[in-house]
């Protein structure tokens, strides 16, 4: 890529030969948990060069801030007795939805970047070794946590 | 607008790129003109059009930003902001811009042509046929104003008219992308199901992720078997949601299919509760899966329709 810079093409960095695809980064976010997938989606905008880059890590932001939002709300909702506690696992519905909400819209910026990164013949690796590890890690992991709004917001 | 010594060539060069439906190579074209002049507005303009056409809204709203600021007097960039607007859906603010395009140059058909695409977006069937109109009046010979008000025509229901017109758009032009693709849906709507088939095709040919090429192909298929026309027409739909509604869908399905799983297992009806997963499994695995099929048949169905010699 030389000359002019169109303002979505990606600036690849020094870890550009670390780029993968971002469907693994949403992989991981669904089979290893948000510790994975919105670590992993924040380091291959820097990898990639991501011209949404901002928009990504931000949007990443909001899902923690939203993630423990909604725990801390239903977790208050019931102390207060204002809701009953059957209720309590389809509310938490919402924790995941919002989980993934977050983690489709970053994986769709970040691919209109990583379609540009693959059309100029930049590097792609495959990130199955590290979903697989994942998926088996956070079973452990789930496990050693004992806060359960660690548990909710990152798992 | 200024071009600059070199500018005038680089744009021929590209647009001859976007006529034979090369917009990659476009884009290069368009790129190596930006390095050599910056500020050379038509070229911005272009890229803004042709950015538009590979769905980057994003950079191709910027573009037209650009080209509007170097040259706010020029009908061109006022047109193509107001394409690049329509992609927004920021509809009034596209309007503003394609009115100041007609003001400048008023006899510009393609002006009128932009007018009517807004129009036929917002729903205003009498001003895009008055703006179709008004086009065809300065330029008669258009085959892109002719497509485009045989595509009005049948729209609203007049079929033989909607034949002439595509029919004198592809005289003018025999292999004009959106009158092929008119004249195949004149065709199915005659029931004449082969020749709308070479008709997608030929488009499709011409532009692999045509989105009404395909969908003309989907309704071609739906006519010969239903379920392989749902499966058709369930693909080109999902491939039409931009990212934000596809968003929407697989994340209403998701919750559609938790909540159910938890009022199951709360009704101890386990059994159920199973089969659910497995079945949201399995369409997970599917929508992974489907879009590469899709690509696939597609491609078979491309190479397995051989054109009539006397197409």
């Amino acid at each position: 890529m030389q000359g002019y810079q169109i303002v979505d093409e990606p600036r690849p960095g020094v870890l550009s030969h670390l780029t993968v695809n971002p469907y693994w980064p949403l992989l991981g976010l669904m089979l290893g948990g948000a510790w994975l997938g919105w670590t992993w989606f924040a380091f291959n905008a820097f990898a990639i060069g991501s011209a949404s880059k901002g928009r990504e890590l931000a949007a990443m932001a909001l899902g923690v801030a939203g993630s423990a939002g909604i725990v801390i709300g239903v977790a208050a909702l019931a102390g207060a007795g204002l809701v009953e506690e059957w209720t309590i696992p389809y509310l938490l519905v919402a924790v995941v939805a919002w989980k993934l909400l977050v983690g489709y819209y970053v994986y769709f910026q970040q691919s209109r970047s990583f379609a540009l990164h693959a059309y100029f013949g930049g590097v792609e690796r495959s990130g199955m070794v590290v979903v697989a590890v994942a998926f088996f890690v956070r079973i452990r992991l789930v496990d050693a946590v004992s806060v359960p709004l660690l548990e909710w917001v990152l798992g | 607008m200024r071009v600059a010594g070199g500018g005038g060539s680089f744009l021929e060069r590209a647009q001859r790129q976007l006529a034979l439906g090369n917009t990659h190579g476009a884009v290069e074209i368009l790129r190596d003109a930006l390095s050599f002049d910056p500020d050379d507005a038509s070229a911005h303009a272009v890229l803004a059009a042709t950015l538009l056409d590979l769905r980057r809204t994003h950079a191709a709203l910027h573009e037209a930003r650009v080209a509007l600021s170097l040259a706010p007097d020029s009908d061109i960039t006022h047109r193509v902001m107001c394409r690049v607007l329509i992609a927004h859906r920021k509809l009034r603010l596209a309007e503003e811009h394609v009115q100041r395009a007609i003001e400048l140059e008023p006899e510009e058909s393609y002006n009128h042509l932009a007018a009517s695409h807004l129009y036929a977006v917002t729903g205003n069937v009498a001003r895009e046929r008055q703006m179709l109109e008004a086009a065809l009046a300065r330029d008669a010979d258009s085959p892109d104003i002719l497509a485009a008000l045989g595509d009005h025509h049948l729209r609203t229901g007049a079929v033989a008219e909607a034949h002439r017109l595509a029919h004198e758009a592809l005289t003018a032009e025999p292999e004009h992308h959106d009158a092929l693709v008119l004249m195949g849906r004149v065709h199915l709507r005659q029931g004449r199901i082969e020749d709308a088939r070479e008709h997608a095709v030929w488009a499709l040919r011409q532009r692999p992720s045509d989105r009404e090429a395909l969908t003309l192909l989907a309704s071609i298929k739906t006519r010969e078997s239903l379920a392989l026309g749902l499966w058709w027409r369930f693909n080109t739909w999902m491939g039409e949601l931009g990212d934000g509604r596809s968003i929407l869908v697989l994340l209403g399905g998701y919750v559609v299919y938790r909540t159910l799983g938890i009022a199951l297992r709360d009704a101890e009806l386990d059994g159920l509760a199973t089969l659910l997963t497995f079945g949201w499994l399995g369409l997970c695995a599917y929508t992974w899966v489907a879009p590469g099929m899709f690509q696939r048949k597609l491609r078979e169905e491309l190479a397995e329709v051989r054109l009539r010699d006397d197409f």
